[in-house]
């Protein structure tokens, strides 16, 4: 569309073209930075080497991924700086057709011919030349529906009870007891969560659930919902975790290995054994970027989940508690800028997806140390995988949209 | 846009907003800070508290250390003669997962694409003759066993040769590189023990063998070669590699070398030729006498404890020990082999026992019954204490009662009244028991231990074995006497041979007990002495005097008397023989031949005024040529002074001659003395006849005539004195040759005799007493029927057969 002039821009419009916070766009750039100068100091061995070309073809060219996730990368600031033009309003609507949106792409995982496998479950969709995993979008969609919702909320304990049900009938009663308890109001956020959670689990994507019940927690914590249903909901959640860790083999498995990876070494505690001596031989100082011994074929995805842990080898500790520091200042920044939105969306759409950032760095780095059972979530703007940075500077953008509507702070 | 007024509405709305600040807030504070606080502690966990132990293990996964060998150090014989060195040769490794892989089945596709699994096995098949057939033609490999180490797929490391030389080692690489196999067939280096003298001083240098702790490497398992493990083996190299999770070395990894330090040269007291003149006498001997149980023997040099030779018949060869070297044990193995099977259990019993025999170090770990080899101890202690004196007389009368038991001396009609050099010449029980007698067991046992016979000697050989003595308060108490009488000439307990020989030494040398040894010295790699032997005195036993005098008593020992067999020509030999009884052995069932088996030695020293080697030999069980006989098949008196003396005295003449010891003759012995021939062909008779007088020769006549015409020996040829020469008068000295006769049995009268009726001449040696009849020829330089041309000498050695009995008779 044509640039208006700006005397003819709506408030809205003027709002929406405010400027956005420039400490979170330089942490973001900071962090895609050092993000992909890892990368290429992780990847170079493995691609040099290439070893299963029938997975991944490399060619032998050391720069292999480096080059790919560089030009995802670029392409992603560019579309951050796109989403971050857009007036954050526009999301509300946008928000249930995300939702479904990406509901109907998580379907698409399962049908043959655009549905990829890989590690042992179905989660990819392959559409030309772009790879990703819907459930990426999927988390997006949930934050946007249920910042959308939840803004329109005035009031902890909900409107002001008018004659909304009919209380001769014993349905009635029941409704306007619910929605005094504040049940009612959450029907269609449970609606939403339980649908997306069960594709979600039809792909056995059990690390995605975690998040997307910690982003959607988060917001809906932030919006007032009562701790009660908060603690209801986090029981649920923590016995549903009970059963499967306790019941199913698949975990206890995974849990064993946790508690002591050498006792499967040959397989599954291979990687996580790996990776501990990865950060640890890294002692305090390290050995230095690009020494890291580990990488050279003794950790296995060494440039996806366990890209952390080549870090702290060859940053060491002071480097670790760095680059910590540096996501701790994102998320406190983004949280800084979601006190300040402009309005509740505002506010939650950077609730859920710092909420959402903050999980998943919380959740890599947890598993990387082997504070954490082993699942496979990658770290925001350090693991390869283009898509998935791309839809990380893409939430990005949306926070930076937020900030643009922030007011000025008054000059006294 | 700010609404004045408060509605109920805004209040909501307020509470709400203040609400969702509080609930953001909280958020910020708990993702932004509490969520990193765990991992932060965690990281710290691990890289600063548990970091040491995960660098070691990222370490050993991360690098490649492969050992560098040291090259082992060399043994040295005293002259600097190479006894043990190690050479580089190479073990051929063959593997079979790299040979499988190196054909890859992807490669082998039909036209369509497809693969094509026929021209693929055709293709494994064809890789795998090309290795077997050259290595069938080259090497002679069975091929069936070839065949069957290719189907190994999954070993990439099989040693077909383990000691490859050089020489095979490039063909394989020749042929490797030709058709571009070198990673499946492959020589890699390592290195052999090579023993340049085989069996000579086999027990004291030891062997190389594989041991559960030493893996893949040989390491020293006997004698010198395990003692000195550390100091020959030097210490092993590594080249630490980086290499990546594939095991592959890394392109541009880093290297670190440790140099590998060669092992230390170790230079033995040991002489290769001395070690050799030993253990020919002790095979000799055996031969000679029928020996049943082997022999050993010890040469040392007195005045230092530097061990000259030490050796152990049957013995081994270093460069193969697992093989039976004496052909005796052979033949035995073989019977049993015959009669049970090879694979029979008996065999296998048969052959361990064997093998153990053989590498059995007797001078070391066996204690024997030295018996009378023992008196001039006694003697020596009893002279220091002035309990006897050198001119007191011993009355024999056969036999002594102790106690109980009457004990007989060997002559059982008695030796009458001896001067104490004659007592011991005789070797005297009786006399023995007198002096034991007169000392009393306190002063025996102190001087037991001063001699060192409670003690190793500290030799730096592993395996000494333990002496057998009673009780310290049996020897001493009530019922000791006869242990006390016995042990005065050296039966009832046991010592080792080391033991026996140090405490001899300290005898003969001036009573200088010193420690034994046979590493003189030892040098680095670069050739510096790291190490110099340095004689060890433990103690002194005896006054010089007092040995100076038993020096006396055994020299006229060898001159006059039981040890006159050990005599040699221009030597002054000192020696004591020993016969000693086996009684253990009676009703033994390891020694099922039981015999009155007996050990004959003979303990020697030359000179005997200023001693330079001190010799031990033992023959063990002289076969007695038929029960309860006193003699061997061949006739010869069982007992040290006839079995081991005449070897020993022919053992150390040898060993004087080498190290360069002068003979220095008696007047006696001066009459022969060798003396050219002077010219007489052409001479009148009588002429000739004065100038053969002048010279010392007699002559015989041929022929006659008045003028010699020929004569043997020629001219200037050297014949020993008194020798009777051939004048012939009116023809020709003959020139054909004549056959050497057998002498053996013959008087040196006889023998001489026998020989120039031939026309050929003897130096006699050994006890040369011409009218004595018991003097016997024993052995001749040159053996009977050999061609020679007359004048010729042959050397003789005699031997008395009188019957030099020395026997304790506790057993009768």
């Amino acid at each position: 569309m044509a640039r208006k002039a700006k005397r003819d821009l709506t408030i809205e419009q003027k709002l929406a073209r405010g400027p956005i916070d420039l400490p979170f766009l330089a942490l973001v750039m900071l962090l895609t930075g050092v993000g992909l100068i890892t990368l290429l100091s992780a990847s170079f061995p493995s691609a040099m080497y290439n070893l299963s070309p029938n997975v991944t073809d490399t060619g032998g060219d050391p720069l292999y991924y480096f080059i790919r996730q560089a030009r995802f990368a670029a392409v992603g600031v560019v579309a951050m700086f796109i989403i971050s033009r857009i007036d954050y309003q526009q999301f509300r609507w946008m928000s249930i057709f995300v939702l479904i949106g990406s509901i109907l792409l998580m379907l698409l995982v399962f049908v043959p011919g655009i549905g990829k496998s890989g590690g042992g479950a179905t989660r990819w969709i392959k559409l030309g030349p772009v790879r990703f995993q819907p459930s990426e979008i999927a988390k997006v969609g949930i934050i946007l529906y249920f910042a959308a919702g939840l803004s329109k909320r005035n009031s902890q304990l909900g409107p002001p009870l008018e004659k909304k049900w009919n209380r001769r009938t014993l349905l009635g009663r029941t409704c306007e007891r619910l929605d005094r308890i504040g049940f009612l109001e959450l029907i269609p956020y449970g609606i939403a969560l339980v649908a997306v959670l069960g594709v979600i689990a039809l792909q056995g994507h059990m690390s995605a659930m975690v998040l997307v019940v910690v982003a959607a927690g988060s917001v809906l914590f932030a919006a007032g919902i009562r701790l009660g249903w908060f603690a209801a909901g986090g029981a649920l959640v923590g016995a549903a975790l009970w059963f499967i860790i306790t019941k199913t083999d698949y975990m206890t498995e995974r849990i064993k290995i946790w508690q002591n990876p050498l006792s499967d070494l040959q397989d599954g505690g291979y990687q996580p054994w790996q990776g501990r001596i990865a950060i640890g031989s890294g002692g305090l100082l390290g050995v230095g970027l690009g020494n890291s011994r580990q990488k050279y074929l003794f950790l296995p995805e060494e440039h996806n989940d366990y890209i952390f842990s080549i870090w702290c080898e060859e940053m060491g500790l002071v480097g670790a508690v760095v680059l910590m520091a540096l996501f701790a200042l994102l998320i406190i920044r983004g949280f800084w800028l979601a006190l300040h939105a402009r309005d509740r969306f505002g506010t939650l759409l950077i609730v859920g997806i710092m909420s959402l950032f903050a999980f998943q760095v919380f959740f890599n780095i947890g598993v990387v140390t082997g504070f954490l059972p082993p699942t496979g979530i990658s770290l925001p703007f350090f693991s390869y995988g283009g898509t998935a940075l791309m839809i990380t500077l893409g939430e990005m953008g949306i926070v930076l949209s937020v900030s643009r509507q922030i007011a000025a702070p008054k000059a006294e | 846009m700010q609404d004045p007024k408060r509605t109920p509405r805004s209040r909501d709305h307020g509470r709400s907003n203040r609400s969702l600040f509080r609930r953001t807030i909280a958020l910020m504070l708990a993702l932004g800070i509490g969520l990193f606080i765990p991992l932060v502690g965690q990281l710290y966990k691990l890289q600063i508290v548990e970091h040491a132990q995960w660098e070691e293990k990222a370490a050993i996964q991360q690098t490649k250390s492969i050992s560098v060998n040291a090259n082992r150090g060399a043994i040295y014989d005293r002259e600097g003669r190479t006894m043990a060195m190690s050479a580089t040769v190479y073990k051929l490794i063959l593997s079979p997962l790299d040979l499988y892989n190196s054909v890859e089945q992807e490669d082998y596709k039909d036209k369509e694409g497809k693969p094509d699994p026929d021209a693929y096995k055709q293709a494994l098949y064809d890789r795998r003759k090309l290795i077997v057939d050259w290595l069938v033609e080259t090497f002679d490999y069975d091929e069936d066993w070839l065949w069957k180490q290719m189907e190994k797929t999954n070993n990439a490391w099989i040693e077909l040769e383990t000691e490859m030389e050089e020489e095979d080692a490039e063909k394989v690489r020749t042929f490797t590189s030709k058709n571009r196999i070198t990673g499946l067939l492959y020589p890699t280096p390592s290195s052999k023990r090579y023993y340049p003298f085989s069996s000579v001083g086999s027990h004291v240098l030891g062997y190389l063998s594989k041991n559960e702790n030493s893996g893949d490497r040989k390491v020293g398992a006997q004698g010198i070669e395990a003692v000195y493990e550390d100091v020959l083996s030097g210490d092993l190299g590594r080249v630490v590699t980086s290499k990546n999770g594939a095991g592959m070395e890394m392109i541009s990894g880093y290297e670190m070398i440790f140099d590998a330090e060669d092992g230390c040269d170790v230079t033995l007291t040991l002489d290769e030729r001395i070690q050799a003149m030993l253990e020919q006498t002790l095979e000799e001997g055996i031969e000679t006498y029928d020996v049943q149980n082997g022999a050993f023997g010890l040469v040392i040099n007195p005045k230092t404890g530097a061990v000259l030779a030490m050796a152990s018949s049957p013995d081994f060869d270093p460069n193969n020990y697992s093989k039976i070297l004496n052909e005796d044990l052979q033949q035995e193995l073989a019977e049993v082999a015959a009669e049970k099977g090879e694979d029979s259990e008996e065999y296998g019993k048969a052959w361990k026992e064997t093998w153990d025999k053989q590498m059995r170090n007797r001078t070391l770990s066996e204690a024997y019954e030295p018996g009378s080899v023992f008196k001039p101890i006694t003697v020596s202690m009893a002279l220091e204490e002035g309990v006897i004196s050198m001119n007191d007389h011993f009355q024999c009368n056969g036999s002594k009662v102790v106690g109980d038991r009457t004990i007989s001396c060997h002559k059982r009609g008695g030796h009458g009244d001896q001067v104490l050099t004659k007592a011991v010449g005789n070797s005297c029980n009786v006399a023995l028991m007198n002096i034991a007698e007169r000392m009393g067991p306190d002063i025996m046992w102190k001087y037991f231990g001063d001699f060192g016979l409670f003690d190793h000697t500290g030799i730096d050989l592993a395996g000494e074995g333990e002496d057998v003595f009673w009780p310290e308060s049996s020897f001493k108490g009530p019922y000791g006497a006869q242990s006390v009488a016995v042990s005065s000439f050296g039966q009832r307990f046991k010592v080792t041979p080391i033991q026996m020989i140090t405490a001899f030494a300290a005898v003969i040398n001036g009573g200088h007990l010193l420690q034994p040894y046979v590493v003189q010295s030892i040098a680095d790699g670069d050739g510096n002495t790291v190490f110099y032997h340095e004689t060890t005195e433990v103690r002194q036993v005896i006054s010089e005097d007092t040995s100076d005098k038993v020096r006396g008593i055994l020299e006229s020992v060898v001159a006059n008397d039981s040890g006159h067999n050990a005599s040699m020509n221009g030597y002054r030999i000192g020696g004591k023989t020993g016969t000693s009884e086996l009684l253990d052995r009676e009703n033994n069932p390891d020694y099922p031949d039981y015999n009155k088996d007996v050990m004959c030695s003979f303990m020697g020293f030359a000179p005997a005024d200023d001693p330079e080697v001190l010799v031990l030999l033992v023959y063990d069980t002289p076969k007695r040529d038929g029960p309860g006989s006193s003699y061997t098949a061949s006739g010869t008196y069982i007992s040290g002074g006839n079995i081991a003396a005449p070897m020993a005295g022919q053992l150390i003449a040898s060993i004087l001659d080498y190290i360069g010891i002068e003979r220095v003759y008696s007047e006696d012995e001066l009459s022969g003395p060798d003396t050219p021939m002077p010219k007489v062909t052409g001479s009148e008779l009588t002429v000739a006849k004065g100038t053969l007088q002048n010279a010392g020769f007699e002559c015989r006549t041929v022929g006659t005539g008045s003028i010699v015409q020929g004569q043997v020996p020629a001219a200037g040829v050297s014949i020993p004195g008194g020798s009777t020469v051939v004048l012939y008068l009116g023809e020709d000295a003959p020139t054909e040759q004549v056959a050497v006769p057998s002498l053996a049995g013959l008087t040196p009268t006889q023998s001489k005799n026998k020989l120039e009726e031939l026309g050929l001449f003897m130096r006699a040696s050994g006890v040369v007493d011409y009218n004595d009849p018991s003097v016997e020829g024993a052995s001749q330089s040159i053996d009977e029927g050999t061609m020679v041309t007359s004048g010729t000498v042959v050397e003789v050695r005699f031997v008395s057969s009188v019957e030099y009995g020395d026997q304790g008779r506790i057993g009768d």
